[in-house]
C-alpha cells in the first residue's frame, strides 16, 4: 500500500541544534576592547593587531565593517561580496571558537575579545 | 658471551611488529596493517578492525610494498642546472643539501609572497587525500588562492562532485548496498576496484549482488563493473545524459511513476515558475511561492503543508501566469523519447522503456522499513554516476538527468536509494565534534553541512572579475580549472585583465604532464614558471621542469592525523560505523627523504611566516579552541597532529593513543545515514539559480568579447553533445576514450613491477579495445600496430585488442599509461598515453562547470613497425 512517508517518519528532534553556550550578553551599554589578528592574505591590510572598541552589543559583520573603514575597500572586497555579506571561505575565529554567522552578537564577558581572520582555499577538486 | 647468548639476545632483541596505518597507493586510503621484521616491511594487509576497507585490499594495496622499496625513488634533493625547460631537455640534476634547497627556495618564496603572493600556484596529487590540509595550511597562511589537483581533479569530478554536493550534500554517490535491489551505474565503479571508498565498497557490492541486487551497468566498454553486471548497456561515448533523460521521459509521461510526497516535501518541484523561468515570489519575504490546494491560493513554501502543494497546474499569480516546477519538467521531459533517446545514444528504444520501467517498479514508492527501531522510507533503487558519464562537456546536464531519476522515486538518502557518502555526522559521542548536518538556503534548497574546500557547491558564489588563474571565481560552478595550463590560459587571463601573472609552482606529487591533456600544452605552461619546486616520490615527466626537486617519505614512512577525514570522501556509505584511523611511520626514510609536512613548516619558519602558518592550520583543520596552535610557537608536524587528534576526540586520545590503536570508530545511527526525512531541506529538480548566474557571468564576459552559451545555464537539463559528436570529417568514425584500470591509480603505480606484471597479464591494460566486428572489417586484428588520430592532427600509437566488449563505436584506452620519462624505468614505454589526444583550450572546456572534454573522434590506420 502506498503511504506517504511523512506521514509515518517520526521526526524525534534528532538534528534539532543544541544551544551553543554563551558566556554572557553584553550590557547595552558594555565596552568591549577587540584585538583583531589578521592572517595570511589579510595580512597586508593592517599591521597586527589591530584594536578596536565597541560601545554595546556588536557582531563579525560590525567588525569587519570597522576594519572596511580603516583598512579601505581593498580589505572589503577580499572577505566580502558584493551585498556586503561575508564571503564562505573568510573564516573568523571569536576567542578561538569559529563563527558561522557574521550577523550574530558577539557574546563573551571576557575584557579583551580576540579575533582572527583568515581567508581559506575556495576552489579545487579531485 | 658465548653463541648460544648471543643468539638469545638477537633473536630477543628482533624487530617484529604490526603497524595500523594507511594506504595512500590511491585516495581511497584504506586502512592496513604493515607488517615489519627486523626494519624491513615484508607484507601489508587490510585492517580488519577499521570500516575504511573493512579488513580488505585492493591488488593496488598488496603492491603497495614494491612501490615503497623501488630503487628509483628519490633520496636526495636535486637542482637544476640546465636552465632551459622542455620535453627533450636534459634538466642536468645536482645533488644539493636540504639547507641549500630551502635557502634557495624561501630566497624565491619571500620575494613573490612580498610582491604578490598570488603568483604561488600550488599542485598536488589527489592520492594522498591527506596531503590537502598541510598544503592548504601552507597556502592560506602564504596568502595564495590558486591550488590545483591537476588532472585527477579536472577530469575526475567537476560534474559528479558539484551535482552530488547539490543534490546529495556529498562529494559522491553511490547505491545503499545493504538495501538496494536495482542499481543503474552510467560510467561509474564504484564497488569495483577504484574510486572512493574502494575496498570498502569491493565488499559491499559482493555481498549485495550475492543478496541478489541487479545492476545495470551502462558504459561503452564491458570491463570493471559491466563485466560483474547483470546487464550491460553498450552506450554511444558521452551521451548517458540523453539515456537518463528518456528514461525519466518513460518514468513521468508513459509510466505516470513518481513520488509525489518526496517531490512536495524534498525537492522544489511545487514552487512556480513564472514565464520568465524564475520563481514566483513572496512580495513580501521574498520567499518562492508555491500553489496551496487546500487555500486554493499561491502562498509562501514555508506556510503550506507539503501534501498540499501543488505540483502541476496553471495558476495565476498577481496577474502572471505559472505552473510548479514540476510541471515544467514534465512538460519539458516530453521531447525525450526513447526513439529520440535511441538516436542519440544507439540504446533500443524498448531497452530504454524496460530499464525505466524495471527502475520505477522496484523503486515501491510508498513503502517504508524499520532499521535499527527506527521507520524509514524503503526506495530500494540507486542510478549513480561518475567519472564516465560526466567527464565530457555536458557534465552538468548528464549528471543532474541521472540524478533526477532517484529524485523522481524519492530514492535520495534513504534505505535502498541513492546515498552521498556521509553528508549528516552526529559528531564524535564523547566530544560533541565533527558535527555536520545539510541545512537550507532562504530558498529552502540544500546547503551541504561539510565540503572539501569552501566553494560549496551551492549556492554559487557570486561571478567576479576573476582573481584566480582557473577563473572559478568567474564561472563559478567549475571547480578545478583546465585554465592553468591551457593553450589559451594568457589570453583569457589578458581578456579578464587577471591582475598578476603566476610564477613560482609548488608540485606535490602530481604528473600534471601526463594527468590533464596533451604533453604540449601543458609543457608549455611549465616552461612558463619561473620557478617550480617538485616533491615527489619519482622522478616523473613533470619533475624534469623542475628546479629543485625534494625527495619525499612514502606513506609507509609519514605521518597524517586524518588520513581519512572529511568522511563525505572515502569513508563507506550506509549502515556501520563512523571510523577515524591515521597514517603512522612504519620505516624511516631512507637517504636524505623528508616528510613534506615537515619541509613546510621549516620553509615557512625561513621565509618567516609561522605565525600566519599556525593560524592557517588552526582554521583549515578546524583545531578545538583548547588545542589551537599559539602565535608564532614552531610545532613540530607530531605536534600539530597531536593537537587535531586532542581536540576532536579529547585529551586521552592523542597522537600516542591513535598509534598504538590506528583508528577510533563509533557506530551510525540511522538518523544519520538516512537523514532525508530529518532534514528540513529541498533539492533542485528545476535549477532556477542558473538563470541569473548567467545574467551575472555574461555582464563581465559578453564585453568583453566572450559570449556565454546560455543552453548550458537553462534551469532545466537537455543534451549537448561534445565536440567530438559534431566532428563530420569522413573516416574519424570511433569515439576515443580512456577507463580506469583498476589495477592502476592515477599514473605512478605503472612503475610497480607486480602491477606491471598483472597489467602485462591483462590483454587490455596496455593496448586500444575496438570492437571485434567492426575491426575485422577494417582488416585490423589482435597486436596490429595502430595510429590514433584526432581530426586536430594528434595521434598516439598502440597495438590493437579486439573484443565484442565494446561499443561498436568506441575506442578504449586504459588511462595513465605511456609513460616515456626515464626516472620511472618499469613504467617506460608501457601502454598508449591517452590524453595526449586531448585539447586543451575554452573550445573543449564546458562553459558552465569547466569539465574538459576527454573524449575525441579519431579515425585509426594501420601503422608501419618501422615509424
Amino acid at each position: 500500500m502506498e503511504v506517504r512517508w511523512d506521514e509515518v517518519v517520526q521526526d524525534r528532534g534528532f538534528w534539532s541544534d543544541a544551544e551553543r553556550p554563551s558566556l554572557a550578553t553584553h550590557a547595552a551599554d558594555a565596552h568591549s576592547r577587540v584585538q583583531i589578528w589578521l592572517f595570511g592574505s589579510l595580512a597586508d591590510a593592517a599591521e597586527r593587531p589591530v584594536s578596536l572598541e565597541f560601545r554595546g552589543p556588536f557582531s563579525v559583520a560590525d567588525v569587519v565593517a570597522e576594519l572596511g573603514r580603516r583598512c579601505g575597500r581593498a580589505f572589503l572586497d577580499q572577505v566580502t561580496d558584493s551585498g556586503g555579506s561575508m564571503i564562505r571561505n573568510c573564516r573568523v575565529f571569536v576567542n578561538g571558537q569559529i563563527v558561522d554567522d557574521a550577523k550574530a552578537l558577539i557574546r563573551t564577558d571576557a575584557p579583551h575579545t580576540e579575533f582572527e581572520l583568515i581567508l581559506l582555499t575556495a576552489a579545487e577538486g579531485g | 658471551m658465548n653463541d648460544m647468548t648471543a643468539s638469545t639476545n638477537l633473536l630477543n632483541a628482533r624487530d617484529d611488529a604490526w603497524v595500523a596505518t594507511s594506504c595512500a597507493i590511491c585516495y581511497g586510503s584504506c586502512s592496513i596493517l604493515a607488517h615489519r621484521v627486523d626494519g624491513v616491511v615484508v607484507k601489508v594487509e587490510g585492517n580488519p578492525e577499521s570500516v575504511v576497507g573493512k579488513g580488505r585490499q585492493c591488488g593496488k594495496g598488496v603492491a603497495g610494498i614494491m612501490s615503497h622499496y623501488d630503487p628509483n625513488r628519490l633520496t636526495k634533493p636535486l637542482r637544476r642546472t640546465n636552465p632551459k625547460k622542455g620535453l627533450d631537455e636534459d634538466p642536468g640534476w645536482k645533488e644539493i643539501g636540504w639547507d641549500e634547497a630551502l635557502d634557495e627556495m624561501a630566497t624565491v618564496l619571500k620575494r613573490v609572497r612580498a610582491e604578490d603572493p598570488r603568483k604561488l600556484l600550488i599542485q598536488r596529487t589527489t592520492t594522498v587525500t591527506a596531503g590537502r590540509n598541510p598544503l592548504y595550511a601552507f597556502g592560506n597562511a602564504f596568502g595564495t588562492p590558486n591550488y590545483s589537483t591537476a588532472g585527477g581533479g579536472l577530469h575526475c569530478g567537476n560534474g559528479a562532485h558539484l551535482i552530488s554536493g547539490i543534490m546529495h550534500a556529498s562529494w559522491s554517490v553511490v547505491p545503499d548496498f545493504q538495501y538496494c535491489n536495482y542499481a543503474i551505474y552510467f560510467g561509474a565503479s564504484k564497488g569495483h576496484g577504484a574510486g572512493h571508498a574502494a575496498a570498502s565498497n569491493m565488499k559491499l557490492a559482493a555481498d549485495a549482488r550475492v543478496r541478489g541486487m541487479k545492476m545495470v551497468v551502462v558504459d561503452p566498454m564491458c570491463n570493471y563493473a559491466s563485466a560483474k553486471a547483470t546487464e550491460w548497456v553498450p552506450i554511444r561515448v558521452g551521451t548517458d545524459g540523453a539515456l537518463a533523460l528518456a528514461m525519466c521521459n518513460v518514468l513521468v509521461n508513459e509510466l505516470a511513476i513518481y513520488d509525489g510526497p518526496y517531490l512536495q516535501a524534498k525537492t522544489n518541484a511545487p514552487y512556480l515558475i513564472g514565464p520568465d523561468k524564475l520563481y514566483v515570489r513572496d512580495a513580501a519575504s521574498g520567499a518562492p511561492l508555491v500553489w496551496d490546494s487546500a487555500t486554493g491560493a499561491a502562498r509562501p513554501f514555508g506556510e503550506v503543508r507539503s501534501a498540499d502543494m501543488a505540483l502541476e497546474g496553471d495558476f495565476e499569480v498577481n496577474g502572471v501566469r505559472c505552473q510548479p516546477a514540476f510541471h515544467k519538467l514534465k512538460e519539458h521531459l516530453r521531447k525525450f523519447t526513447p526513439e529520440w533517446g535511441e538516436g542519440i545514444t544507439t540504446v533500443p528504444a524498448a531497452n530504454i522503456r524496460r530499464i525505466a520501467a524495471e527502475f520505477g517498479r522496484e523503486a515501491r514508492i510508498g513503502s517504508t522499513i524499520t532499521v535499527e527501531g527506527v521507520n524509514l522510507p524503503y526506495r530500494p533503487v540507486a542510478a549513480i554516476a561518475f567519472r564516465g558519464a560526466q567527464g565530457h562537456m555536458n557534465s552538468v546536464y548528464s549528471f543532474y538527468a541521472i540524478d533526477l531519476l532517484n529524485e523522481l522515486v524519492g530514492a535520495s538518502d534513504v534505505v535502498g536509494g541513492c546515498l552521498g557518502f556521509n553528508p549528516a555526522c552526529n559528531g564524535f559521542p564523547e566530544t560533541g565534534r565533527l558535527r555536520y548536518v545539510p541545512k537550507p538556503d532562504p530558498d529552502g534548497l540544500m546547503i551541504t553541512g561539510m565540503w572539501m574546500t569552501y566553494h560549496y557547491p551551492y549556492p554559487m558564489i557570486e561571478p567576479r572579475m576573476p582573481q584566480l588563474m582557473g577563473l572559478q571565481d568567474l564561472l563559478t560552478l567549475g571547480m578545478t580549472s583546465p585554465f592553468l595550463h591551457s593553450d589559451d590560459a594568457e589570453e583569457l587571463w589578458t581578456r579578464f585583465e587577471l591582475p598578476y601573472r603566476p610564477e613560482v609552482m609548488i608540485n606535490f606529487g602530481s604528473n600534471l604532464l601526463m594527468s590533464i591533456a596533451n604533453r604540449e600544452a601543458v609543457a608549455h605552461s611549465l616552461a612558463q614558471y619561473k620557478f617550480m619546486i617538485s616533491i615527489d616520490l619519482f622522478e616523473t615527466e613533470t619533475t624534469r621542469f623542475a628546479d629543485i626537486v625534494l625527495p619525499d617519505c612514502g606513506y609507509l614512512q609519514t605521518l597524517d592525523s586524518r588520513s581519512n577525514f572529511p568522511f563525505i570522501f572515502s569513508l563507506p556509505a550506509g549502515m556501520g560505523e563512523w571510523c577515524w584511523p591515521i597514517r603512522q611511520p612504519v620505516v624511516p626514510p631512507e637517504g636524505e627523504q623528508r616528510r613534506f609536512q615537515d619541509m613546510l613548516l621549516d620553509l615557512a619558519d625561513r621565509i618567516g611566516f609561522r605565525a600566519d602558518l599556525n593560524a592557517a592550520f588552526n582554521a583549515t583543520m578546524d583545531i578545538a579552541p583548547e588545542c589551537r596552535l599559539q602565535g608564532d610557537r614552531r610545532y613540530t608536524w607530531d605536534e600539530i597532529c597531536d593537537a587535531d587528534l586532542k581536540g576532536n576526540f579529547g585529551p586521552q586520545h592523542g597522537l600516542e593513543w591513535f598509534k598504538e590503536h590506528g583508528l577510533i570508530k563509533w557506530p551510525k545511527k540511522p538518523e544519520e545515514v538516512y537523514w532525508r526525512p530529518f532534514v528540513d531541506v529541498r533539492v533542485p529538480i528545476y535549477w532556477e539559480f542558473l538563470v541569473p548566474l548567467a545574467d551575472k557571468i555574461d555582464a563581465i564576459t559578453a564585453p568583453r568579447g566572450l559570449k556565454l552559451p546560455r543552453e548550458y545555464y537553462a534551469p532545466l537539463p537537455d543534451h549537448l553533445p561534445c565536440v567530438s559528436h559534431c566532428c563530420k570529417a569522413p573516416g574519424f568514425d570511433f569515439y576515443a576514450f580512456y577507463y580506469r584500470d583498476s589495477i592502476h591509480a592515477n599514473s605512478f603505480t605503472m612503475e610497480n613491477p607486480w602491477l606491471d606484471e598483472a597489467a602485462q597479464l591483462d590483454p587490455y591494460s596496455y593496448t586500444i579495445a575496438i570492437n571485434a566486428d567492426v575491426g575485422k572489417k577494417k582488416g585490423l586484428h589482435d597486436g596490429a600496430l595502430i595510429t590514433v588520430q584526432t581530426e586536430t592532427g594528434r595521434k598516439v600509437k598502440g597495438r590493437v585488442k579486439l573484443t565484442q566488449g565494446i561499443h561498436p563505436e568506441g575506442l578504449g584506452i586504459a588511462a595513465c599509461a605511456g609513460h616515456w620519462g626515464d626516472g620511472m624505468p618499469v613504467a617506460k614505454g608501457k601502454g598508449v598515453f591517452f590524453n595526449e589526444l586531448l585539447e586543451l583550450d575554452w573550445q573543449h572546456a564546458s562553459p558552465i562547470n569547466l569539465n574538459l572534454d576527454l573524449c575525441a573522434r579519431v579515425k585509426v590506420t594501420l601503422a608501419q613497425v618501422s615509424q
